[in-house]
């Protein structure tokens, strides 16, 4: 078993029996599950605007190349330089290079899982140049030294008395603050901030392909005075953000809110095509786009998992999931968590280290049900666990147990030579793994070839 | 060409060599998504705006957006307000406000920006760096203060977005928002909070006006 799958095991056992964990995240996602729908009353039929978003997806994805080469000539028509990122290190050498060239001591920062995932703020700490994160939950959690818990609410997992206890011990405020006091600490202490900050980067949650720009959505304003006051501004994006057009956002930012945080729209949906241009009163002078692989192509070249670069990180997969619910969001050791986290994964880094995240689901299939853009992704999941057999990543004993599994399934006659006292041995004492968190199986103590003669004579 | 550029753009052909099927080709023309409207364009976005907290006002002429501001300015004890759209500092000034002490952002109490558009089912204010406000403006200050006119209500989204590809053709600005409501966060145990970065209340002021 691998790292990650021990360390994943002993982790989600932690967290499953932590019920004041289990009580803070259902009040929060109880919270989300009240406005979804409330956001979805605005489209006149959701399934077909979920379809049609999947289709344009489809379209971005199966001309990504085209796309992504006409994103590059358009933004760099205004000014902006494109710089390509092959995996992470690549995308920190330019970031590294560029706060080198600027001079930077001070980078505000909005919220970005792909930050997150390339690992920007220790590489910046490192280089001795801070880091500030200016979204208020990404902000909580930098101060409590926490990655983010969940990819749309980062510090879901804390409850205000717990975010007000980090406040006082680290910036010396009142222990019993009540949010809007706590929140309006962060704005004191980061308006400052956006002024002296010298690069502000942001991610993009689109990249649109026939302006040359770039969508950023939030709600606090954050992400808009990250690229107004800061000299440079840059952003760092995945290659699979891509909308073919910036006519695509009309329903894609209403589709990102409703099934992100159940808003019809959230506050601020910008667009960002260059730095600030010749007739323009204010905005960075320099304005930089990394775009970055880091095992993207991978997820691409599998042509059966291809469709979860479809996704738009909304988070309802992981709201709805749960596994998620129980084990919560940093058990998976990830970027990325919950159902869709499982499924790319294994393909961004190591299907062998990543394959147990495949397992850490019931099939419900409640993500699919939910994804904004309707990924198939219990069916991915499974895709995945085919996979890491395939590739040999099982375990024999496992192998040897499916095999005997099997057989046993396909012959009738062998179903039929033990009754249900038997088969509840077999499975209950042989099969421990199975029971360890499960009540024990009870079979029928007749077959169903018995039961089927039974039922025929009664007719 | 950089050479990371070179290798991504490689894999990613070698990769699209084995095309997937389109998942719902039948909705390639699919279009309206959205509840289509049921009133008035001012009343539709009146509605949508005061439901987030915006707060909205309707002039029937400059003259007596001049007097509300004037009023709103006199009751906040504000003296200083920031503008950088010189129309709208002359055409309020010609009507008798011209309360505009504030030399920059940084300082002021509220800002007037102007707007590209509204957009009535979403209650949203579209604005861009097309205008002299810029990026600043409407989020820094600590209360914003949007002047609209009649004729620059539309329903959707995607009329904003038409309405930006005709009007700057090959020349679409720096930035673009559609800027919904104050600033706002649920961080913290998904407790609505409003006025986080930007600005904690949004007021917009409709002035009546025909298509010239």
């Amino acid at each position: 078993m691998s790292e990650s799958a021990s360390s994943f095991i002993v982790k989600s056992q932690l967290k499953a029996r932590d019920l004041e964990h289990r009580k803070k995240i259902n009040f929060n996602i109880g919270k989300y599950n009240a406005t979804v729908p409330v956001g979805k009353e605005q489209f006149s039929d959701v399934l077909l605007a979920r379809e049609k978003a999947k289709q344009v997806k489809w379209k971005a994805i199966e001309h990504l190349d085209k796309y992504l080469e006409q994103f590059d000539i358009e933004t760099s028509k205004r000014g902006t330089k494109v710089l390509w990122a092959e995996t992470a290190e690549q995308a920190l050498e330019h970031v590294g290079r560029i706060c080198k060239e600027k001079n930077c001591r001070t980078l505000v920062k909005s919220k970005s899982m792909v930050t997150e995932e390339i690992h920007l703020n220790k590489f910046l700490e490192k280089e001795g140049i801070e880091s500030v994160e200016t979204d208020l939950g990404e902000y909580i959690q930098q101060l409590d030294d926490e990655p983010p818990y969940h990819i749309v609410t980062p510090a879901m997992h804390k409850s205000k008395e717990d975010v007000a206890k980090l406040f006082a011990e680290k910036l010396g405020t009142d222990p019993a603050a009540t949010p809007e006091q706590l929140t309006l600490v962060a704005r004191e202490k980061l308006r400052q901030k956006y002024v002296q900050a010298e690069v502000g980067v942001t991610g993009a949650n689109f990249i649109i392909s026939d302006i040359g720009g770039i969508a950023v959505t939030e709600n606090e304003g954050n992400a808009r005075l990250s690229c107004a006051w800061p000299k440079t501004h840059i952003v760092i994006a995945g290659i699979e953000k891509v909308l073919p057009s910036i006519s695509d956002l009309a329903l894609f930012w209403p589709l990102l809110s409703t099934f992100g945080t159940g808003q019809k729209v959230t506050v601020y949906n910008s667009i960002i095509t260059g730095p600030k241009q010749a007739n323009e009163t204010d905005g960075p002078e320099e304005m930089y786009v990394i775009l970055l692989d880091n095992g993207r192509t991978n997820l691409l070249a599998n042509a059966a998992a291809r469709e979860a670069l479809y996704c738009i990180r909304c988070g309802a997969c992981l709201n709805a999931c749960p596994v998620y619910k129980n084990i919560g969001g940093h058990t998976y050791e990830t970027t990325y968590s919950g159902p869709i986290g499982s499924v790319i994964t294994p393909h961004l880094k190591d299907m062998d280290e990543y394959k147990h995240l495949s397992y850490a689901s019931s099939l419900c299939g409640n993500c699919t049900e939910v994804c904004a853009v309707r990924i198939n992704l219990h069916e991915l999941l499974l895709e995945n666990r085919r996979e890491s057999v395939l590739v040999g990543s099982a375990g024999i004993a496992e192998r040897i147990a499916w095999k005997a599994w099997k057989k046993a399934s396909l012959s009738r006659s062998m179903m039929n030579m033990s009754n249900g006292k038997v088969k509840n041995w077999v499975v209950n004492k042989m099969f421990k793994s199975w029971t360890r968190s499960r009540s024990d199986l009870n079979f029928s103590q007749k077959t169903f070839n018995q039961m089927w003669e039974e039922f025929r004579s009664d007719l | 060409m950089s050479s990371a550029k070179h290798n991504i753009l490689k894999k990613i052909r070698q990769a699209l060599a084995t095309p997937v099927p389109a998942p719902f080709p039948h909705h390639e023309n699919a279009e309206n998504f959205f509840k289509p409207s049921q009133q008035e364009l001012e009343i539709e976005f009146a509605e949508n705006f005061t439901k987030l907290l915006g707060k909205f006002s309707f002039c029937a002429d400059m003259k007596e957006l001049s007097e509300q501001l004037h009023l709103l300015a006199k009751s906040r004890n504000w003296t200083k307000i920031f503008c950088r759209e010189p129309e709208i500092k002359h055409d309020l000034h010609t009507n008798g406000f011209s309360n505009f002490e504030s030399p920059d952002v940084h300082t002021c109490e509220a800002s007037i920006t102007d707007c590209e558009l509204l957009i009535a089912r979403t209650g949203s204010i579209l604005m861009t760096t097309g205008q002299r406000s810029g990026r600043t403006t409407s989020v820094y200050a600590p209360v914003h203060i949007c002047i609209a006119y009649t004729d620059q209500l539309v329903y959707d989204i995607k009329d904003g977005i038409d309405f930006l590809k005709r009007k700057y053709r090959d020349n679409i600005p720096s930035f673009i928002t559609l800027a919904t409501g104050p600033s706002r966060t649920a961080d913290i145990e998904k407790t609505l909070v409003v006025g986080v970065h930007g600005p904690k209340e949004v007021f917009c002021f409709l002035v009546e006006r025909n298509a010239s």
